[in-house]
């Protein structure tokens, strides 16, 4: 049985296969081995860069009833507004604890991101890669971008999402012509991957002969046979030597048994906590899962679990950031593909919407207590301030001290990283 | 409809041979600008009450159609409704987690009084037999009971594992019995609040197989002489967050607390249950929603499979008996408050 106006497997399977499609069409380009010198320009050293957190909340969150609250309206919904941290700022009431650390962030509650489609995995990659793409071309997201641009020759991974535990480990195709280096690696539950200690068996210096025979065999065939599919073989073989060299990194049971119980509510609070862990490390871009979001049905009761589950951890990790001075050196987002339709379905529950949504930033040049963009009275649709996925991608990045304009050359053709015809959310940086 | 009614303290015994559900037709219909999505039928048939969906609370008089809003309550969605014995207050509970005594009848009816009784929404409410107290169900996982003359607080029940969705009095007076999202249906008894030995199983209207909690008893009501009680929800929850699940309308024996019997109704696409209730002649029904149909669902309490559906034009939150038994109030996503006669 299904339901016409749901997330249907039917619908995904075709968004799927046309995400496949492009995923092939780039992987081609990924296998065909850029190396890390196809960018024009070679990266800028990392000294003023940030590192990026994104908690990714995957199925489209809720706008009413995260930043952009219309309580008394016909599409508001049940819950109420209440007031923030920053004087004027209204949040909704399922994030009381958020509220209290709207000082440290800013809300950018004009996003029109129908350039993507209404479909899950179309959304995704438009607004991680702020480009539409298409069959025969994928973009990479943003995540891979930062990985790719704050290079600075590490074997370990520069793009990690951390995920809730039911998920695997794993490598996701999302660096599409940057090369598959800069693919996110799949941490579940925040724990390190699984079976990277080396087996006891193995001394350290018969696994170092071992891997000085693998290295001098692919010498000899890539001095042979040259190519980006074999170097990309060879690549994640070394990151995956690296991961198991510096495991503790990504290890959460390191962390202070304080800190451990600072973020105990929950299992998003404790991939939190890893996602703190690693950008003291070095990792350039985390991206943190938090998942059921997509509530065609019911939104009501279901909005208040999921932002039950969120509020607090995601409040103590703003303000742990805060107090520990990294949010001076990390940007962290609060997004979705696309928000949820105003107009309350005849199931108690919100669609699909990229016509008029919100997400919160922070960190870096963010500026603080901010609220840029407004939505019209029903918020059905954007008042002032429209916001691309593009912008938002130039956004991003500027944010982080990259520069968007970079270029790359793909096959001889060159393309820049970022839509050349957008441009950041200026109003956004103090 | 007639207005005329019995008197509250006498009610007159319903009128049972008039109740055939296979002859249900529309008798009226009220409008608003936003979806309506509860409804309380007056006990004396004089107005319906309605919440919506843009935080409104409203009388409709009957005969004269008159619409009045009731201002200075609830700032939020208006959840739960119950009416005083007597007849002349109505009590409503909000997702602001409040409980508001109005004046029924007033020409410009103003709060009476309001306690902040729960913590999130006021899913339910329900008078006892005698008319003394008042029970209600929360977000909080929390069921309380309160005098229902003065407001105070007579006793907190707590240990349900999450919301609390629906809550009745035994027609004896001697039980409380509340079902929620995850627990099964507790009984407790009315005036030593103990908790009876076992809830009564639910287990098929929950899902534990989901990252968050899902599915739940979302209604419940006892048959008149008490002798038994309907659960009514969903089931079979497959996508929950799309709605993808089964209505689920099961009949306990109240002597014994168990399961008797589950309802069938075949080919009723994917929804739920949101509201019993016991009509005369050992007759349920249930208001059910499902892709493309929102239907009245009757079934005989001797048989599973249901006896008549009457396919509404809209989707129905919620509905209410009038106390004579065979009308109802429908509240409907289309913005219309619809009165049903399940009668010639």
């Amino acid at each position: 049985m299904r339901m016409d106006h749901l997330c249907t497997p039917v619908e995904h399977q075709v968004s799927r296969r046309q995400f496949l499609g492009g995923l092939t069409a780039c992987a081609a380009a990924a296998m065909g081995g850029l190396p890390a010198s196809a960018f024009a320009n070679p990266p800028a050293p990392a000294a003023d860069k940030k590192s990026i957190v994104l908690i990714w909340l995957p199925g489209g969150s809720s706008q009413l009833e995260m930043w952009d609250p219309k309580p008394g309206t016909p599409t508001g919904g049940p819950y109420r507004a209440i007031p923030t941290s920053v004087p004027g700022i209204h949040i909704s009431e399922l994030l009381p604890h958020s509220a209290k650390q709207m000082h440290h962030m800013a809300l950018l509650r004009s996003l029109d991101t129908q350039e993507g489609t209404g479909d899950h995995l179309n959304a995704t990659c438009t607004v991680l890669s702020g480009q539409r793409s298409s069959q025969v071309f994928d973009y990479p997201h943003v995540g891979a971008v930062v990985s790719r641009m704050r290079d600075q020759g590490s074997a370990l991974p520069g793009f990690v999402q951390i995920r809730e535990s039911v998920h695997g480990a794993g490598i996701e195709t999302n660096a599409a012509y940057l090369g598959s280096k800069y693919n996110s690696v799949t941490l579940p539950g925040g724990q390190p991957i699984p079976d990277t200690v080396r087996p006891g068996e193995f001394t350290q210096a018969s696994d170092d002969q071992r891997q000085a025979l693998r290295r001098r065999v692919n010498d000899r065939f890539l001095s042979r046979r040259r190519s980006g599919s074999a170097e990309s073989y060879i690549q994640t073989y070394e990151q995956g030597l690296e991961l198991m060299r510096q495991r503790d990194i990504f290890d959460m049971s390191k962390e202070s048994a304080a800190d451990q119980q600072k973020y105990s509510t929950n299992e998003f609070s404790k991939l939190l906590l890893s996602a703190r862990r690693m950008v003291e490390q070095g990792i350039p871009f985390v991206q943190v899962n938090y998942s059921n979001h997509d509530t065609h049905a019911d939104h009501f009761i279901y909005v208040r679990q999921t932002m039950g589950g969120f509020d607090l951890p995601f409040a103590t990790f703003m303000a742990d950031m805060a107090e520990r001075g990294l949010l001076t050196k990390t940007i962290v987002l609060v997004m979705s593909e696309f928000g949820r339709t105003p107009n309350i379905n005849q199931f108690c529950g919100r669609d699909h919407f990229p016509n008029a949504w919100s997400i919160a930033l922070a960190g870096g040049k963010i500026a603080k207590g901010a609220a840029v963009g407004k939505t019209s009275p029903d918020g059905n649709a954007v008042a002032e301030r429209p916001v691309t996925a593009g912008d938002l991608f130039h956004t991003i990045l500027d944010a982080a001290g990259l520069n968007a304009h970079e270029s790359v050359k793909v096959g001889g053709r060159e393309f820049t990283i970022a839509n050349p015809a957008k441009a950041p959310v200026k109003e956004l940086f103090t | 409809m007639s207005n005329a009614a019995a008197s509250p303290a006498n009610p007159a015994p319903p009128p049972t041979p008039l109740v055939d559900p296979k002859k249900t037709h529309e008798v009226g219909k009220w409008h608003h600008p936003a979806a309506i999505y509860r409804c309380k039928a007056d006990r004396k048939a004089r107005y319906v009450f309605a919440g919506t969906y843009d935080n409104s609370l409203i009388r409709w008089e009957q005969g004269t159609n008159a619409k009045t809003v009731l201002a200075g309550g609830h700032d939020t969605w208006v959840y739960s409704f119950a009416q005083s014995n007597d007849s002349e207050t109505l009590l409503t509970g909000g997702s602001d987690g409040r409980i508001i005594w109005w004046p029924v009848a007033a020409p410009a009816p103003a709060p009476i009084r309001k306690i902040d009784a729960h913590q999130g929404f006021v899913w339910s409410l329900a008078v006892s037999p005698d008319g003394t107290l008042l029970a209600s169900a929360g977000s909080d996982k929390l069921v309380k009971v309160w005098n229902i003359a003065d407001g105070v607080l007579v006793k907190e029940l707590p240990g349900q594992e999450n919301e609390v969705y629906s809550v009745a009095f035994h027609p004896s007076g001697k039980s409380l019995v509340a079902g929620g999202l995850i627990a099964g249906v507790t009984e407790w008894e009315v005036g030593s609040w103990k908790p009876a030995a076992a809830p009564i199983d639910s287990k098929p209207f929950h899902d534990g197989n989901w990252h968050i909690k899902c599915g739940g008893v979302r209604s419940l009501a006892f048959s008149p002489g008490g002798k038994h009680l309907a659960l009514a929800g969903g089931t079979k929850y497959s996508n929950p967050f799309g709605g993808t699940m089964e209505t689920h309308v099961v009949l306990v024996e109240w002597d014994t607390k168990k399961v008797v019997r589950t309802f069938v109704a075949e080919n009723l696409g994917p929804g739920f249950a949101s509201r019993v209730f016991f009509l005369a002649n050992d007759t349920i029904a249930a208001g059910t929603n499902s892709t493309g149909a929102s239907r009245l669902v009757f079934w005989n309490i001797d048989a599973d499979k249901d006896i008549h559906r009457v396919d509404l034009p809209s989707q129905v939150h919620d509905f209410d008996l009038f106390a004579d038994g065979f009308h109802v109030a429908v509240a409907h996503n289309d913005h219309h408050l619809r009165l049903y006669k399940l009668a010639p």
